[in-house]
């Protein structure tokens, strides 16, 4: 069943308001941060100096050994020459804070009570108190830790809230990749015109976010997010590697830089998605594409640059593009874009993306796959759809 | 909404691997074109012969007058640039490479 489209917000509705071009007016009704911010930062310090000064030394002595143990850990992810070289770790987070009766009621907090400050403890996992203290005591020790009350917060895995990081079910326009490659964006779905292709829920994208630029292989893992986020396989995969259109890169003329991979119904969903004062909004676009036009506003939502809105230049481009480690292909009949404001309409991270008329149609033109110089090239959907033998699902 | 609710579609299932899926080739028959068009698809080959030509595209640089942008990877590049082709105005452009993104 269709959604009615109104259930969405439409990006129109945002318009080029909320991305002024650089140096614009709009800019001017901005000022620098005065005083008053910075007297209400040193007003809420003092706050919590004298709080801090009512707290038990040996909790906040202990919570500062947690504090630097996850420094010291975040470091060392970071620095990890691999994925797998990263242990999990269970505790993610410490803090001082006051038990809610929940968490007395529930053994979170066995000890507390109420009006007693509390080491709240967050962890990925609910652990038992066995487990948590033992957790603790192996990064500060068992010194004074009978003294003090642990208070457990499970959260689960902590993500920042934008696109690139895991979302499920996944939409169109956050991060997504074959494991072996960086990262690029998941266009939208799309399902086979025939059987058995047209009970495979896909996932549309381009041949080298997907397909790896040919080096691949039917069934590969594919992650959201993509591995430069931080998607791993098998713990990220949200689908596995169908078809792909190869690449030519020996001087021969391609069309698309397109592929599919077949997902788990219940890790993605059709609509697509873009942020707005750090809160996702999910909206759908049509799924009968149409031709591109000169001059035609379009938009599309991507990894990197999330919303933005272009207008195509050119329907016929020819264009040689650099796929990295020395590889370059030609291709031909490309959209051409350029941003209707001086923000960039691509950068990097944003292949894949699936390009849409800005309009009251939300109608799929074109498959961003490359950019330089300003310009942004993509492929029109209808070449697309036919080289895989796809309808759109959206 | 999301997509656990539609029975219709199979999780991913080894026992199909190998149906239908796979490499596609695409070679589409010739493209349909505009004078412009036309006029881009005849001296493309020519235009992309220069070194460090990597992008042919149409454009309109300035108002009412279409031309054909032709995108190179530094300035050096612009003196080897035909002012115009089957009369059609070229303008040069530096656009550096052309990345995948």
């Amino acid at each position: 069943m269709q959604k009615q489209t109104s259930e969405f917000d439409n990006p129109e509705k945002s318009g080029s308001k909320e991305y002024p071009s650089a140096g614009s007016t709009t800019e001017q009704q901005f000022e620098a941060p005065v005083s008053e911010i910075s007297m209400e930062a040193e007003a809420a310090e003092q706050s919590l100096k004298e709080i801090l000064a009512e707290v038990d030394p040996d909790l906040l002595a202990l919570k500062q050994e947690i504090e630097n143990n996850l420094v010291a850990t975040t470091s060392a992810m970071a620095s990890a020459a691999s994925a797998e070289d990263i242990e999990e770790a269970k505790i993610i987070g410490v803090g001082i804070g006051m038990p809610d009766p929940e968490a007395i009621m529930s053994g979170l907090c066995p000890n507390g009570q109420p009006g007693r400050m509390t080491l709240n403890v967050y962890t990925q996992d609910r652990l038992s108190t066995e487990q948590l203290l033992a957790e603790v005591s192996s990064i500060a020790g068992t010194r004074a830790l009978s003294e003090i009350v642990v208070n457990q917060v499970p959260t689960g895995y902590i993500d920042a809230l934008n696109k690139r990081g895991r979302i499920r079910p996944a939409p169109g326009g956050v991060s997504v990749g074959h494991f072996a490659i960086t990262a690029g964006t998941l266009g939208c779905l799309c399902v086979g015109n025939r059987p058995p292709r047209s009970s495979r829920l896909m996932i549309l994208s381009n041949n080298h976010v997907l397909a790896n630029c040919n080096i691949c292989k039917v069934g590969d893992c594919i992650c959201q997010p993509g591995p430069y986020d931080g998607g791993k396989c098998p713990a990220d995969q949200v689908a596995i590697l169908e078809s792909w259109v190869p690449i030519n890169f020996a001087g021969g003329t391609n069309y698309v830089d397109c592929s599919t991979a077949w997902a788990w119904p219940d890790r993605v969903r059709r609509e697509l998605m873009y942020e707005r004062s750090g809160s996702n909004v999910f909206f759908r676009v049509n799924s009968s594409p149409v031709a591109p036009a000169i001059n035609l506003i379009v938009g599309k939502t991507g990894r990197t640059t999330d919303l933005t809105q272009g207008r195509i230049t050119d329907i016929s481009a020819t264009v040689r593009v650099g796929y990295g480690a020395g590889r370059v292909a030609l291709f031909r009949d490309q959209i051409t874009i350029r941003s209707t404001s001086s923000a960039p309409f691509s950068a990097g991270g944003d292949s894949g993306s699936l390009i849409w008329t800005w309009d009251n149609r939300w109608a799929p033109v074109g498959l961003l796959f490359a950019g330089g110089g300003n310009y942004t090239f993509a492929n029109k959907i209808q070449r697309v759809v036919s080289a895989l033998d796809v309808r759109l699902y959206t | 909404m999301n997509n656990s609710k539609n029975d219709q579609f199979g999780a991913p299932d080894t026992t199909e691997w190998g149906q239908e899926m796979g490499p596609r080739l695409y070679e589409p028959e010739g493209i349909n074109a505009d004078k412009l068009a036309e006029v881009i698809r005849r001296h493309e080959a020519a235009l992309l012969a220069i070194p460090g030509v990597v992008m042919i595209t149409r454009g309109m640089p300035t108002p009412g007058v279409e031309a054909i942008v032709v995108g190179v990877i530094d300035a050096t590049v612009l003196d080897c640039l035909p002012k115009d082709i089957g009369g059609v105005p070229i303008y040069g452009e530096v656009t550096g490479p052309i990345e995948a993104l």
